[in-house]
């Protein structure tokens, strides 16, 4: 049995003109798509901005109330979690920001960061969480020098480790990624690409990836679905998508990444 | 955009009820009776209480409420209990006096706060920048008496260069007159402007010190504009939005230093006539002046939202999510 | 359009190839002060040149750019490369000089057409500003006005250095537009920046910039807040206005793919420093230095599976820039002990191709 089930999702978004409101359009954000995940491995979700990738995302995180459809986590409707059960459901499934300089606090240290959520939802005691802490940061691959740090005085590469550590301390099964590299330099974009191949193998960490970068998605996922004005328009095994993109719209994305053989200048 | 606006005068009236029966309520609960203030030695309890009878104030509260609100809609606000005239003739002589005073205090602290506030962010952590600040605090913090009581004092009097009280000469006519006008105009409004420009100016420092890191005055910048004008067409004019937005919030301390501005220039406007009904235990001409600057107040406030709307692109009237 | 690439040392302006090296061995001193620089034929003076150009912190003496020398001719593009935080942005915003003057203390020359701009008042960089040399930035979300229409925009533009009249102005503004390929110019200038996407705004940043025909165009990071496909566009559209116009571009980024697409030549910065200089295709194929081989690695390309190698660690906050060494040579995997503490020549690697290290690759 697959680990997410997505089945007929539509979000729709009502919207109305500046000064004269006429009538009430809706707007759709997701319009009816589905998809299943294995345990274990990764769904690229690719597309332009405004295509609904990020609103795919946010509405499996149940952070958004879809208009329709279905989201079924291993085997029980989340669409229907009320209360408690909600809340231990949160645990299993986090998410990692594009921008993680507005997604930590600037008031609260590293350490603090990670700890947080063992805070509300673990019986830890307090020198615990912070034991555990240190054991996340090493596992993203910061020093503990860092642990009294403050995010301002991290570089954009250590601060998406933070995020991705404090997005792990509560151990989820289901990790839904939200351009996590797209504000980070190329170089440090193969730093960070390596951690969540790592983590995806050590932990055997299920991703929603989401990603504008075809090359990216390409080394980290097992399926990659691509988003157009909130359809998906395809849906593949990563491979064949890339052997043989069956949607024009796909290979027109693939045909604009810019290549190291440069072919524009000819 | 009509739909908002009616919304808006909607809410506006509604305001505006709420402020008719509070100030109705105040009143009435006040612990001394009207009728005691006109009453001489002479009349007999008979007149009195035909006194009484004839403003009405023998019946229930809530009958004379009543009674109010119907005249209201109808538009009477009442007779005077002192002078006996219409409560609505004694307004219109009076509102113009204030609106010329707020309308040349506010225009006045608006320029005089925007001028001083941009030359501050431009000079940021100078001795100018400092200057401003320490002249701000101070006309933040000024009690309006007593600065209008110095001036009266100084410019009234020991050097009598301005006129004491009042609105205009009499008997002057033409050119001659609105210089008269202006002079007579000048203490009151010295007064406002004073107290009220540290808002305006305070508020444009913080707003310009923000945008002078935006990107897009780097972009006017690399266009090859020199930094006063880029300052002025794309600092100042971004920064004026939220600086006129709190001019919704101002008017109502601006009318409050108005009512205290007139009373000490014995300026003949509004504010002077509810000084004045205070004294007269006045109740029909109070709640017709409360009301009328209640009802300034809220429409100047429709007139800024406007204003802001006009000034601010990105607003979506009723766009939501 | 390959341009050959000639040495050029302090005082040695016509500095034939053959007598390169020579004038450069002599001492260490010398030869840290070598430089690459495009020989560009044809051109009696390259339109911008760059001599050991240093820019500093005024309060703390903290080093930003070290001795920054190149060239660059008409109707070329030019990339600029490195991570975050190796000084590409401080250099073109120093180069248009918008950077506040008494933040900064400047040293070197920068020849502008063979004058040196360093010592030009304020009012002729004024009009020198957006006429011949523009600049369009990284955020197209944040660098237009949000309460001017975009009609109003660009037409500034014109007015403060053409002497036309409004409606002039405003026709020219709708012709630049259209030269930047937006579809409905005559409806995008009545629109306010919000209305609009990403790349269109960066579309009207470049109509901006192209407004007034200027010779060379500072392009910082263009594309890099933008969608592939748009960002194809827009790097299409840098090359045909190059053919357009004969504009030059400095174009900024940390893709090298993006460089691969658009490129003559490029140079690759590291900790303040230039390190590597080559013509596009030579520096691709066979980079010298180890950070720039270490940053072709790490580009996840379309064929590729699996881990990527990195380049260990991060770039150093200027404060800790090694300019007594080698600057990258506590990320270097090939480092030798000298290379901490000497810092490396300029040498020349054959075909105009420049690199500084101690051990080239």
């Amino acid at each position: 049995m697959p680990l997410l089930e997505v089945e007929a999702l539509r979000k729709y978004y009502r919207g109305r003109g500046r000064w004269r409101p006429g009538k009430e359009r809706l707007i759709p954000a997701v319009d009816g798509i589905s998809f299943q995940v294995e345990e274990g491995s990764a769904l690229g979700l690719v597309g332009e901005s405004g295509c609904g990738k990020t609103t795919t995302g946010r509405l499996i995180l149940r952070l958004e109330t879809p208009t329709a459809g279905s989201i079924r986590f291993d085997g029980q409707d989340i669409l229907a979690l009320r209360g408690e059960r909600l809340r231990s459901w949160r645990q299993q499934a986090q998410m990692v920001f594009q921008d993680p300089q507005a997604s930590l606090h600037p008031a609260m240290t590293v350490g603090e960061a990670i700890a947080e959520p063992l805070a509300y939802h673990s019986a830890l005691s307090r020198r615990e969480r912070e034991e555990r802490a240190r054991e996340l940061l090493a596992e993203v691959g910061l020093e503990t020098v860092y642990f009294h740090r403050f995010p301002q005085e991290l570089s954009g590469g250590q601060r998406q480790r933070v995020g991705i550590a404090r997005a792990l301390s509560l151990n989820p099964r289901l990790l839904v990624a939200d351009e996590p590299l797209s504000a980070l330099d190329v170089s440090i974009q193969a730093q960070i690409l390596n951690l969540f191949i790592d983590l995806k193998e050590r932990r055997r960490l299920t991703y929603i990836f989401i990603s504008h970068n075809l090359a990216v998605v390409r080394r980290l996922c097992d399926q990659v679905g691509v988003m157009y004005e909130g359809r998906l328009v395809e849906l593949q095994p990563v491979g064949d998508l890339f052997r043989a993109p069956g949607h024009p719209y796909t290979r027109a994305l693939l045909r604009a990444i810019p290549r190291l053989e440069g072919r524009r200048r000819e | 955009m009509a739909r908002y606006l009616l919304r808006r005068v909607l809410w506006g009236m509604l305001t505006l009820f709420l402020a008719v029966t509070l100030t109705f309520l105040i009143l009435r609960v006040m612990p001394s009776d009207p009728v005691s203030v006109m009453v001489d030695s002479r009349m007999t309890r008979g007149d009195i209480e035909a006194l009484t009878r004839e403003f009405g104030l023998d019946m229930p509260l809530t009958t004379q409420y009543a009674r109010y609100l119907a005249n209201l809609c109808r538009g009477q606000l009442g007779i005077s209990f002192a002078t006996r005239q219409p409560v609505s003739v004694l307004l219109a002589e009076r509102l113009p006096w204030t609106f010329l005073l707020n309308l040349s205090a506010l225009t006045l602290a608006l320029a005089l706060g925007v001028w001083l506030g941009q030359a501050a962010a431009k000079r940021r952590d100078t001795w100018l920048d400092w200057l401003i600040h320490l002249l701000a605090a101070l006309g933040g913090s000024i009690f309006v008496p007593s600065l209008g009581l110095a001036l009266l004092y100084l410019l009234g009097v020991k050097f009598p260069l301005l006129p004491i009280g009042g609105t205009h000469t009499p008997g002057v006519v033409g050119l001659a007159y609105a210089a008269d006008v202006a002079r007579h105009l000048l203490l009151p409004t010295a007064v406002l402007v004073l107290v009220t420009w540290p808002h305006y100016a305070l508020h444009m420092r913080a707003s310009l010190l923000e945008i002078l890191r935006a990107d897009y005055l780097r972009t006017a910048r690399s266009k090859g504009m020199r930094e006063s004008r880029a300052l002025w067409r794309h600092g100042v004019r971004n920064a004026l939005i939220p600086t006129v937005n709190i001019s919704g919030l101002l008017l109502g301390s601006l009318s409050g230093g108005s009512i205290l501005a007139e009373t000490i220039f014995s300026y003949p406007g509004v504010g002077r006539l509810i000084y004045e009904a205070v004294g007269r235990l006045d109740y029909p001409v109070l709640q017709g002046a409360f009301l009328t600057l209640a009802a300034i107040v809220i429409l100047l406030g429709i007139l800024t939202d406007l204003l802001y709307i006009c000034l601010e692109p990105r607003i979506r009237l009723g766009a939501e999510r | 359009m390959l341009n050959p690439l000639a040495l050029v040392s302090e005082g040695a302006d016509a500095c034939a190839d053959a007598h390169v090296a020579d004038a450069c061995v002599p001492d260490a001193h010398v030869a840290d002060t070598c430089v690459p620089a495009a020989h560009v034929p044809g051109t009696a003076a390259p339109l911008l040149e760059l001599r050991e150009y240093s820019l500093r912190l005024r309060r703390d003496g903290t080093g930003l750019l070290d001795k920054v020398s190149f060239r660059l001719g008409t109707g070329e593009i030019v990339g600029l490369i490195g991570e975050s935080g190796c000084g590409k942005t401080l250099l073109a915003l120093s180069l248009i000089r918008l950077l506040e003057p008494n933040l900064f203390t400047v040293a070197g020359q920068v020849f502008w057409r063979g004058e040196d701009i360093l010592a030009w008042p304020e009012k002729r960089l004024i009009s020198w500003r957006g006429k011949e040399l523009a600049m369009i930035f990284q955020e197209p979300m944040t660098s237009l006005n949000p309460v001017w229409r975009v009609g109003a925009q660009v037409a500034e533009a014109i007015r403060l250095h053409q002497p036309v009249g409004v409606k002039e102005a405003a026709s020219l503004a709708c012709q630049a537009l259209r030269q930047a390929a937006v579809a409905a110019p005559e409806r995008l200038m009545r629109q306010y920046p919000h209305e609009l996407s990403g790349g269109l705004r960066q579309r009207v940043m470049l109509a901006i910039a192209m407004a007034n025909r200027p010779r060379l165009i500072l392009a910082d990071e263009p594309t890099t807040a933008l969608d592939v496909s748009i960002q194809a566009q827009i790097l299409e559209l840098m090359l045909r206005l190059r053919e357009e116009t004969g504009a030059s571009f400095l174009l900024i980024t940390h893709d090298l793919a993006v460089v691969a697409e658009v490129c003559d030549r490029a140079l690759v910065m590291y900790a303040g420093r230039v390190v590597e200089a080559a013509a596009t295709r030579d520096l691709l194929d066979t980079p010298r230095h180890w950070y720039t081989r270490g940053l072709l690695a790490s580009l996840p390309g379309l064929d590729g599976e699996g881990r990527l190698p990195v380049i260990p660690g991060a770039v150093p906050a200027p404060a800790q820039y090694n300019w007594r060494g080698c600057g990258f040579a506590g990320r270097c995997r090939r480092a030798l002990p000298r290379c901490g503490r000497e810092p490396p020549p300029w040498s020349d690697v054959g075909a105009g191709h420049w690199v500084r290290c101690h051990a080239p690759a």
